[in-house]
């Protein structure tokens, strides 16, 4: 459903993304892991189409993003990292508007809203101001934004940063419930937990570089000796972790003499 | 979504922001703009009747229309092409809607209707009332009042078609940032030069109409009647707006103008079929830009020697010590103000746009030459003592939890940047003020009071300005002019028309001797160093207590 082939973006001297191929059949929910700094935010940007490759392509389904890109973007749902919101529409405003842009007919748009804020549990505050929300509130407008239009992709960056645990919960149920029905997740997180429990297929980022990808199973495959998602992530992106924390305690922190402590003057 | 419908959400947005958070103040500051627009109205009116009923004068009435369409013109077409770039590339709502199925030429329509209302609001507050007050002063025909907003909009859809065109052409070359920086540079020159020919024109007595004009005069006249000057759309707004007024044809004008306008939009609509690909290159040339500005990352290799254990932190709740930290705050707003050409240019703006009101009174101030300095040095004092300390919270935006997280006391934080901020300002004022004194061959002697009154009036702002930044100031501004409110905003001009009466008081009572005036200034030094210390205590403590609240950051 989604399909980059050799996306490399560049900027000057600076390689942020090299040669990325990858492929994400229809029905999967695909996790996509890195480092800070690693490109996952400018993949994501180059497959909306909201930055332009320096070589390659991405094609969301049948559409290349860059010489097809109404259709291609006709046919995906997205979430930025930090989701722009107008702070003067309400969270049904905001859906209401976006079901406009998508074309979604009136009624079917309000109809779906109605669901999607009681799910997301936005109903209460669906008529209050969106400056007045709180992050994760914002959040998930965001995401009933990008589900309004029932597309079947949906490209999420950092989807459940800033939830608590119990909309964050939710949001994972939805995505799986969306991936047995047919629709394609493709998202970017930090928090191995949640790609090891929720993804098909993780793909691992580094410099720029796809590192590794394919099941759980197989990644750990990549990274011997590795028990958990986090200790293949380490293993393949950031090598003598441990010796570098072991070196600056050892060189920087004195042991803390607790009966030399003042009290403030 | 089809365009009407889009454009329909986007009047629908502009509404919504009258509701909630601050729009109350939207509302206030429509009453505000109205009010304004009606005393500028009941103004021009009352001076175009007097310069019509004058037989040497009334040749001035169409010039000061023509003047009043260029000037408008000119500072449209700059300050629009900013805005341009503004609307088209750095607007937070953009990589939401390029992220949908949204044809370029709709969006770019509805980012020029923005920038055409936004802009409006300038010539609907000044412009527009000027112009009725001469067709008042005229008698007009009825037409005339529908035709001169109509005219300020064929204007204002003509720089910013410009305006786009340019962003569109320049935002895949240069970063978007940079180009913005030269606009308001340019913006600033323009805004200067206007002071400094207003400075000229009323101390060198070159107003006076029956000397004819000689030199850079002559030429500007000479091509204002048949020059590049005649040329310009603000001169065939004017001609338009004349003969209608004046009850003649327009068809010669209309034509122009509506040629005008088909030629910029035909062209925006060849250049906005590409707007998608400019923002992506925009977007590319700014990660460039910032690569470029990125210190290269030093490798990660571990040295053999221990390295001294850092300090550790140590608190600081005396005012005293407070102090000490104002160079360290004085070092990082230098850094701050000087990559952030925009806040440096407004400010200078500001600064010296103050300055106006006192040269264009400089006439009548003149009979002491050392008259025409002080005015504008003390206006100027005022704006820079209020702009850079009402600033200097403001200018922390949400990183001010970051400040107030250290173990800084709030009253030794609130003492160091009060410090900061007079460390910064108080050279100006002082090199100012020498510059401009012995500038009008005036005495050392005169030099050094008038720098002295320039800066005790920039000590007593900084504490009121400071107080009036944590009171008033809005961390979440994106141009430099929203750091305040409009209640901080008010604040300033209400400082500024107490300093106009009182100079103009102490004038009337000395007569224009300026060494009644020293003496004056003798007498009550001590009195005011201390209510100026008095001030700064009062300051410190209720911003201070504000800071402790935390009010200012919810």
């Amino acid at each position: 459903m989604i399909r980059i082939a050799g996306l490399t973006k560049r900027y000057g001297q600076l390689t942020a993304l090299d040669d990325l191929s990858l492929e994400v059949p229809r029905g999967t929910l695909f996790g996509f892991l890195g480092p800070n700094g690693a490109g996952k935010t400018t993949t994501i940007k180059l497959i909306t189409g909201l930055l332009r490759p320096t070589a390659g392509d991405a094609f969301i389904g049948p559409h290349s993003i860059q010489s097809q890109p109404l259709e291609a973007k006709a046919l995906f749902g997205y979430v930025a990292d930090v989701p722009f919101l107008y702070d003067k529409l309400t969270a049904r405003e905001f859906l209401e508007f976006m079901g406009a842009l998508y074309r979604v007919p009136e009624a079917a748009a309000r109809a779906r809203a109605d669901k999607l804020l009681k799910l997301l549990e936005l109903d209460g505050a669906a008529d209050a101001l969106i400056e007045a929300y709180s992050h994760g509130m914002r959040q998930k407008t965001a995401l009933a934004g990008a589900l309004l239009h029932d597309p079947p992709v949906l490209i999420l960056d950092e989807p459940t940063s800033g939830l608590d645990p119990a909309s964050s919960r939710r949001i994972k149920q939805l995505l799986r419930g969306l991936v047995a029905r047919g629709r394609t997740v493709f998202f970017s997180t930090q928090v191995l937990e949640v790609a090891e429990k929720l993804c098909d297929r993780i793909a691992i980022l580094d410099h720029g570089k796809l590192v590794a990808h394919g099941t759980l199973d197989e990644l750990r495959a990549a990274a011997p000796g590795a028990r958990s998602l986090e200790e293949a992530f380490v293993a393949l992106t950031r090598g003598g972790e441990d010796r570098i924390i072991e070196e600056f305690l050892e060189e920087t922190v004195e042991p803390l003499d607790l009966g030399a402590l003042d009290p403030l003057p | 979504m089809t365009t009407p419908r889009l454009i329909a959400w986007r009047l629908r947005l502009a509404l919504a922001g009258l509701r909630g958070k601050g729009g109350r103040r939207r509302v206030f500051q429509i009453l505000v703009t109205t009010w304004v627009a009606a005393m500028f109205l009941l103004g021009s009116s009352l001076w175009f009747r007097t310069v019509a009923r004058e037989p040497e004068l009334s040749a001035f009435a169409p010039v000061a229309v023509f003047g009043a369409l260029h000037a408008a013109f000119l500072l449209s077409l700059f300050r629009d092409m900013g805005a341009a770039i503004g609307h088209l590339f750095l607007a937070p709502d953009v990589p939401l809607l390029l992220s949908m199925p949204l044809r370029a030429r709709p969006l770019v329509l509805l980012r020029a209707l923005e920038a055409v209302s936004d802009a409006f609001s300038f010539p609907a507050t000044l412009l527009v009332p000027i112009l009725w007050g001469y067709g008042i002063a005229v008698d007009a025909p009825w037409i005339y009042y529908l035709a001169v907003p109509a005219a300020m909009l064929c204007l204002l859809c003509l720089t910013v078609g410009l305006g786009f065109l340019v962003a569109l052409a320049l935002a895949p070359v240069v970063p978007v940032g940079r180009v913005r920086s030269w606009i308001r540079g340019i913006s600033a020159a323009i805004y200067l030069s206007i002071w400094m020919g207003l400075a000229w024109w009323n101390i060198t007595g070159a107003r006076h109409p029956e000397s004819p004009p000689t030199g850079l005069g002559r030429v500007t006249e000479v091509w204002a009647a048949h020059g590049p000057i005649a040329w310009t759309p603000s001169a065939w707004a004017a001609r338009l707006l004349l003969e209608l007024a004046d009850r003649q044809t327009i068809a010669a004008p209309l034509l122009v103008l509506a040629g005008m306008i088909v030629m910029v939009a035909a062209l925006l609509a060849l250049a906005a079929a590409r707007y998608p690909e400019s923002w992506q290159k925009a977007q590319e040339l700014a990660r460039k830009a910032i690569e470029r500005r990125a210190p290269p990352r030093p490798a990660r290799e571990a040295t053999g020697a221990r390295p001294h254990p850092p300090p550790g932190a140590r608190p600081t709740r005396r005012f005293g010590a407070g102090l000490a930290l104002g160079l360290a705050f004085l070092r990082r707003d230098r850094r701050l103000i000087a990559r952030d050409t925009a806040l440096m240019w407004d400010m200078a703006l500001l600064v010296f746009m103050s300055t106006v009101l006192p040269l264009l009174a400089a006439p009548a101030l003149a009979r002491h030459v050392s008259w025409i300095v002080l005015p504008a040095l003390l206006f100027f004092a005022t704006e820079l003592g209020f702009d850079l300390a009402s600033r200097a919270l403001p200018l922390e935006r949400r990183a001010l939890p970051w400040v107030l997280r250290a173990p800084i006391a709030p009253i030794a934080l609130c003492a160091a940047r009060m410090a900061s901020v007079w460390m910064l300002g108080a050279p100006l004022v002082a090199g100012l003020a020498v510059l401009a004194t012995l500038a009008v061959g005036a005495d050392g002697v005169a030099a050094l009071v008038t720098a002295a009154c320039g800066l005790g009036v920039f000590t007593a702002l900084v504490p009121i300005g400071f107080a009036a930044g944590a009171f008033f100031g809005q961390p979440d501004w994106r141009h430099p002019r929203q750091m305040l409110n409009l209640g901080g905003r008010m604040l300033l001009a209400a400082l500024l028309v107490v300093m106009s009466v009182a100079i103009a008081i102490t004038y009337a009572e000395r007569g224009g001797r300026l060494e009644d005036a020293r003496a004056l200034l003798a007498a009550w030094s001590v009195p005011a160093a201390l209510a100026v210390l008095l001030l700064d205590g009062f300051a410190i403590w209720a911003t201070a207590t504000r800071l402790r609240r935390f009010q200012w950051l919810n």
